[in-house]
């Protein structure tokens, strides 16, 4: 679904529409945002994803100007804002709690950002209907804010927050209150808009899911800092931390001593299991790394198969969970602490059972320390 | 004589169960909610009563010499408008209200911003301290409370004494309408700071975040979006404060030195010096009436706008 990437890498060139450097913000001793570095490019949909308290809220906010920081510098537009106030910085922003204003109609909600900016009475009409049209909520600018369903809601806090064409917008976990339906369809609309409309959007959320469909880039958030920025794909597959490869999906991160000699290269963890690997990797010999095997790229077998691109280890079933689309494992392996995940569509192996897991050696992807 | 007795009884006794009966008894948790409002109703019909007494009163005449009361008549209150004692009247009631309607401005606009700031600030050192700063003189009770402003306001006092060390002499307030007014004043802000709280705190703070993304400077967020969804609690405080500031007793009698009489010294001189509950309840009634308008009329005003504007225009 990421149609807008061709374009992205376009703007590549440009200069960036935001643009963090070396950004501190310290709630007590705590630095709930670490120095960041970020920029973000024209156009596109970026998304912080993180765990709750990484500091993805913290840092929209201080793009926001809606808390000031402590060092570091954000430029919107090549513009230092650090002396620019909320008001004037012409960004919009859709909260958690959308925050309409429960006072005022759904007209006058939209109408509000046009007031503010002093538009005559007729063109701020026209525009009203224009962006209710946007949205897709024809006829419903008469009605108060409480009158509408949760779906209404957000459609109206987002043509509130783009009724007067900001460039940049910015998206606090606005779907994280809705229920799955819900949530898909504002995402879609979300696409759908960012298509249509010229705007870089940045949008925070803790939902993987969401930041893969909707992004031409993730920035992964962990403890303040911004761990690693990507796309969808390349944060999945070669991700740079543990961290990273353990919020993103089901992995199996095996920790070991990396081993390059003329049997190959191998992860060796404490308790002697020995895991192959490709011998792309830059990591010294003898040096501490991660191996790292998602749960749905494990196969298993009753019996060693004999296939040479596939590599592997012996295991027994501890659990087995029957999940729908798949069947969710927990495999006991000798010399590894915990057990390996794996995610199959059938599930023929009944607990206790002796299994061979056998998995293609590209797939295993090591991170060193 | 006896058996015939015997009968009557049994026949009350038969009597009492078919009305017991045709009453229902457990029909009684029904009026349960009546009992509970009960006391309080009792309170208000007593006072209800205590009312329509003075009006009772207000409109006989009085001898004042012989002390006693004479036929229905409007002497009572032509005596609170005609000279020579009218025009009296007329200044202590124009100075009540005056004094009450600028005490009340005043403390809006310091108790306002005073009960935002106890709610919004992340500090609770900050909080708390203002919150004590601002309780600790209301609960210290009126008359020690009084006296303490007397204490600074006189001329000797501590701002004569401050005002002093510029070279300015006699610069006490006391006996002054500023003295009285700084001395209300620090009853109503606190008050207002109070009742405007809990209406502030309902709203949440990413309103006026919101707000300013959509380009409404601080100035703007006050106007559009705190001081209307703070409309009820700020509607409160004017009603209190201004009833409260109407019936002020002992700042005029005390800061005041008796030299600016508001209406209820007025009264209360006439009830003990004057000895005249006649006048005194002609007196006490205006000052009713006037005071309910006044809270009356601002509604009364913004519903016939409502009427008149909002709901024609939609």
């Amino acid at each position: 679904m990421n149609v807008e990437q061709g374009i992205a890498a376009d703007a590549n060139t440009e200069r960036p529409i935001v643009r963090l450097s070396g950004v501190i913000k310290a709630y007590g001793r705590m630095n709930a945002i670490d120095n960041v570095d970020l920029e973000i490019r024209p156009r596109e949909l970026f998304t912080l994803l993180g765990p709750s308290g990484s500091g993805k809220s913290t840092i929209l906010r201080a793009i926001a100007g809606l808390i000031s920081v402590e060092q570091g510098q954000i430029l919107i537009a090549g513009d230092d804002v650090r002396d620019v106030p909320t008001y004037q910085r012409n960004i919009g922003m859709v909260f958690q709690s959308l925050a309409l204003f429960p006072h005022m109609s759904v007209f006058d909600n939209i109408a509000f950002p046009l007031r503010m900016r002093r538009i005559g009475r007729a063109e701020i009409a026209k525009k009203v209907l224009e962006s209710l049209d946007v949205v897709r909520l024809p006829n419903i600018a008469k009605r108060k804010v409480h009158e509408l369903s949760g779906g209404q809601q957000q459609r109206v806090a987002l043509a509130r927050a783009l009724v007067y064409n900001p460039s940049l917008l910015l998206l606090d976990e606005p779907f994280g209150a809705l229920d799955k339906r819900l949530r898909e369809e504002m995402q879609l609309e979300i696409v759908r808009l960012h298509r249509e409309i010229d705007v870089t959007i940045i949008n925070v959320t803790h939902d993987q899911v969401e930041a893969m469909i909707l992004s031409d880039r993730i920035g992964v958030m962990n403890e303040g800092r911004v761990v690693q920025i990507d796309n969808g794909e390349d944060l999945y597959r070669r991700p740079k931390t543990r961290f990273v490869a353990d919020f993103l999906g089901r992995a199996n991160c095996i920790d070991g001593v990396f081993r390059k000699d003329a049997d190959g290269t191998q992860v060796v963890t404490p308790g002697g299991a020995v895991l192959s690997a490709d011998s792309k990797f830059d990591i010294s010999d003898g040096a501490g790394c991660t191996a790292i095997v998602r749960a749905e790229d494990i196969e298993l077998y009753a019996a060693r198969p004999d296939d040479t691109t596939l590599t592997g280890i012996a295991g027994k079933v501890a659990l087995r969970l029957f999940e729908g689309e798949t069947v969710y494992y927990e495999i006991a392996v000798d010399g590894i602490k915990e057990p390996l995940r794996v995610a199959r569509k059938s599930g023929e192996f009944a607990p206790d059972s002796e299994v061979w897991l056998a998995w293609p050696r590209a797939r295993v992807w090591l991170v060193g320390e | 004589m006896g058996g015939s007795d015997v009968a009557f009884g049994w026949r009350i006794i038969d009597a009492i169960i078919a009305l017991g009966k045709k009453l229902r008894v457990e029909r009684l948790a029904r009026v349960r909610p009546y009992l509970m409002v009960a006391p309080a109703f009792l309170l208000v019909s007593l006072l209800a009563v205590g009312i329509f007494y003075l009006g009772w009163l207000s409109i006989h005449s009085y001898d004042s010499f012989l002390l006693k009361q004479g036929p229905i008549s409007t002497d009572q209150y032509r005596r609170l408008v005609e000279p020579p004692s009218g025009e009296f009247y007329a200044n202590t009631l124009w100075r009540t209200m005056t004094m009450s309607l600028a005490v009340t401005a005043s403390s809006m606009l310091l108790g306002i911003p005073a009960a935002y700031f106890i709610v919004r600030t992340s500090s609770r050192a900050w909080r708390v301290t203002v919150l004590v700063l601002m309780l600790v003189p209301f609960l210290m009770g009126e008359i020690v409370r009084t006296f303490a402003w007397f204490l600074i306001l006189a001329n000797r006092g501590a701002l004569g004494w401050f005002l002093g060390l510029f070279g300015i002499q006699d610069g006490g307030i006391l006996g002054t309408p500023l003295g009285v007014f700084v001395g209300m004043l620090q009853v109503s802000v606190p008050l207002v700071a109070l009742l405007v709280m809990p209406a502030v705190r309902r709203i949440d703070p990413n309103l006026e975040r919101a707000a300013a993304t959509l380009g409404a400077s601080p100035a703007r967020v006050w106007r559009h979006i705190v001081l209307p969804l703070a409309w009820p609690g700020l509607a409160a405080a004017v009603i209190v404060v201004l009833l409260l500031n109407i019936a002020e007793y002992d700042m005029p009698a005390i800061l005041g030195l008796g030299r600016l009489p508001f209406v209820a010294n007025v009264i209360g001189d006439i009830y003990t010096l004057q000895q005249n509950l006649y006048l005194g309840s002609a007196f006490s009634l205006v000052l009713l009436i006037i005071s309910s308008a006044m809270i009356m009329l601002p509604f009364l005003l913004i519903r016939l706008y409502w009427v008149y504007f909002i709901a024609r225009k939609s």
